[in-house]
C-alpha cells in the first residue's frame, strides 16, 4: 500500500515546493489531476518516486515508496525548516488515515460503476491521472485513476476503518466478472513488464533519473537536483552506468544481482568485463521464460542533451518498453547485451 | 446492489476486546477508547493563534512542549512547535476545520487535516499502569515527572506511540497506528501479567 502525506497550505507556495523537491514541473497541475514525480537528493541521485494529487486549491496528497514514507517526510520537513521556511508549507502524515483498494484490469471500470453509481467512469469524464470525490456505500471516498500495474486501474481511498468493509464490497461487486485478489508478486511482475521502477530495487542511491531512462520526468526548473545534474564536469562515475529494460526469453528464472556481461561469449577468457547487473527478475508464463530489469553500462545509442547525459546515461535500451503492447515510451535503440 | 450497499466501520481491536477486559485487574485496567474526531493543526504558534483557537474551539492550544489542554469533549495535544492534535466529538472534524478557518480568514499558513482514522487508542489505568508501560517505554513515568496534562510522543515496545496522562490518577491513554494495534494489544496482554 502506498504511503501518504497530505500537504495543506497557502497561495502558490506548495506547488513551488513540489517544483523544488521533484525533478519535473509542478506549476500547472490543476485541481483534480495527479502527476508522477521523481524526487532526488541534492547530489542528483534518485531518492523516491510516486504520484501527487492536487486535492484542492492549496492542498496536495503525496504518495511515496511504501517503505520510504518516514524518510521522505523527514526529507521534506528538513528542507522546509532549514532552507525555505518562508514557504510555510505544512505536512501531515495521513498514511493510516486512508485505506486503499486497487482495482485493476480491463473490466475495472465496470466494477467501480457498481460501487459508485453516481460517478461517471467513462474515459472522457474520468481520464488517466485524475481523481474524483465519490460516495461508496454511504461513505465519502476518493477514487484515483492511476496505475502501477500498467492495466486500467482505479485506487479507491476510504477512511481507514472502512477499509475492510470496502474490500468485501469490491469483491462482491466484482464476483460477476470473476474478480480475484492479486498479491505483491503479481503487482511486481506487471509493473516490471511495463518497465516501471521501484526505488530501492532498481536503485541503490547511486542512479540519476537519466540512468533510469526517466529523462522525460526531468525539467529545467528549480529542482533540488539541478546543480548536481547540470554542473560542468559532472558527476564522478559511480559503478555501472545505467540502463533499464525488460529482457524477455531465456530460462525461467534469473537471480537479481547476477551480473550481466556485454559483447562477450561464454568461451571468452576471463576476466569477463562486467557491464551491469540484474535488479529485478520474474518468471513470465506469457513469455515462456524469465524477464529482467537490469542496470547496464552504455547499452546503446543515446540522444543526449548534454555531455553529462551522454557520459552518465549511456543509453536506456528498452526503458519503458511495454512487453504487452510493444509500446516503447522511451524510444531508444535496443541494447546488445546478454546475461551470462 | 449499489442501492443497499453500506460500508461498515470496523475497529482493529474488535477481536481483542474480550481478552483486554479479561486481562484487567484492580492493579491495571485496559480498555479500548471510543472513536473521536481528530484534526492535525499546523500553524505559526503565536498569541493570536492561541486566542483564535480558544474562541473557535473552546480549547487553549498548549505552547509548552509535551502538554495537553482540555477535557473529555475537546482537547488540544502539543506535538511540535507548530503542530497540535485537536480532539473533538466524533463527526465534528469538518466543523472544527470550518470554525478555525472562519476564525482565521487571513491565515494562509494554517493547515487542518482530518486524521480521525489515523489512530487506535487504548486507555490504561490503575496503580500498576506505570509499571506496565515501563516494561516497554524508556521515559521516566514517575508521578512527579509525568502526570495529568503531560503527553509525549515516544516508543512503546518498539512501536511509535503518543502517550497522554489523563486527569484521573494513574490513568493514561495510548495512541498508535491502526496497523500496530494487534501487535500492541498482544504486547499489553503479556505486559499486564506480573
Amino acid at each position: 500500500m502506498p504511503r501518504r502525506l497530505e500537504k495543506s497550505t497557502s497561495r502558490d507556495r506548495t506547488r513551488r515546493f513540489l517544483n523544488r523537491m521533484y525533478t519535473n514541473n509542478w506549476l500547472k497541475l490543476p485541481v483534480g489531476k495527479v502527476r508522477y514525480g521523481i524526487m532526488c537528493r541534492e547530489d542528483g541521485m534518485v531518492f523516491d518516486d510516486g504520484t501527487t494529487a492536487r486535492i484542492a486549491e492549496h492542498r496536495y496528497l503525496m504518495t511515496t515508496t511504501t517503505g520510504n514514507a518516514a524518510a521522505v517526510l523527514d526529507h521534506l520537513e528538513e528542507y522546509l525548516q532549514t532552507e525555505w521556511p518562508e514557504l510555510r508549507v505544512r505536512l501531515t502524515s495521513v498514511t493510516e488515515q486512508w485505506a486503499t483498494v486497487g482495482v485493476a484490469g480491463p473490466l475495472s471500470a465496470r466494477v467501480l460503476a457498481k460501487l459508485a453509481p453516481e460517478t461517471d467512469f467513462s474515459p472522457e469524464s474520468f481520464p488517466f491521472m485524475s481523481w474524483q470525490d465519490a460516495t461508496i456505500g454511504g461513505i465519502n471516498a476518493r477514487i484515483f485513476r492511476i496505475s502501477f500495474t500498467g492495466e486500467l486501474q482505479y485506487e479507491i481511498n476510504v477512511p481507514w476503518h472502512y477499509g475492510e468493509s470496502l474490500w468485501d464490497a469490491v469483491m462482491a461487486a466484482g464476483a460477476e466478472f470473476d474478480i480475484a485478489p492479486y498479491g505483491t508478486e503479481t503487482m511486481h511482475v506487471l509493473r516490471a513488464e511495463k518497465g516501471f521502477i521501484i526505488v530501492g530495487q532498481e536503485t541503490d542511491g547511486t542512479q540519476t533519473p537519466y540512468d533510469l531512462g526517466l529523462d522525460w520526468a526531468v525539467s529545467d526548473g528549480e529542482g533540488l537536483h539541478r546543480p548536481s545534474l547540470t554542473r560542468a564536469g559532472g558527476l564522478p562515475a559511480v559503478g555501472p552506468q545505467a540502463t533499464c529494460g525488460p529482457h524477455p526469453g531465456g530460462p525461467r528464472h534469473r537471480h537479481s544481482g547476477r551480473h550481466a556481461a556485454c559483447g562477450v561469449g561464454k568461451s571468452d577468457p576471463p576476466p569477463v568485463p562486467m557491464e551491469g547487473f540484474v535488479t529485478s527478475s520474474y518468471a513470465s508464463p506469457a513469455l515462456g521464460g524469465c524477464f529482467c530489469l537490469a542496470l547496464v553500462r552504455e547499452a546503446g545509442i543515446v540522444t543526449a542533451k548534454s555531455s553529462r547525459r551522454r557520459q552518465r546515461s549511456g543509453g536506456s535500451a528498452g526503458a519503458g518498453k511495454d512487453l504487452r503492447s510493444g509500446d516503447v515510451r522511451q524510444g531508444r535503440s535496443a541494447a546488445r547485451w546478454r546475461l551470462n | 446492489m449499489a442501492a443497499e450497499l453500506k460500508l461498515e466501520r470496523g475497529r482493529p481491536l474488535d477481536g481483542f476486546a474480550e481478552e483486554l477486559s479479561k486481562a484487567s485487574s484492580d492493579a491495571v485496567r485496559l480498555q479500548t477508547a471510543p472513536a473521536r474526531s481528530v484534526i492535525n493543526l499546523r500553524g505559526t504558534a503565536d498569541e493570536s493563534l492561541v486566542t483564535d483557537a480558544q474562541m473557535a474551539l473552546g480549547v487553549e492550544l498548549p505552547l509548552m512542549p509535551n502538554r495537553w489542554h482540555g477535557g473529555e469533549r475537546m482537547a488540544a495535544i502539543w506535538l511540535g512547535p507548530d503542530e497540535w492534535l485537536i480532539v473533538a466529538p466524533q463527526g465534528e472534524a469538518a466543523n472544527v476545520e470550518q470554525a478555525m478557518r472562519e476564525a482565521r480568514p487571513n491565515d494562509p499558513w494554517l493547515s487542518l487535516v482530518d486524521v480521525s482514522h489515523n489512530y487506535t487508542r487504548v486507555a490504561l489505568s490503575g496503580p500498576s499502569a506505570r509499571d506496565v508501560l515501563a516494561k516497554g517505554c524508556a521515559l521516566d513515568l514517575r508521578p512527579d515527572q509525568f502526570a495529568t496534562g503531560d503527553c509525549a510522543q515516544t516508543v512503546l515496545a518498539k512501536a511509535p506511540v503518543l502517550l497522554r496522562a489523563l486527569p484521573e490518577v494513574d490513568s493514561f491513554e495510548l495512541w498508535f497506528r491502526n496497523s500496530h494495534a494487534g501487535y500492541l494489544a498482544v504486547w499489553l496482554l503479556d505486559a499486564v501479567r506480573f
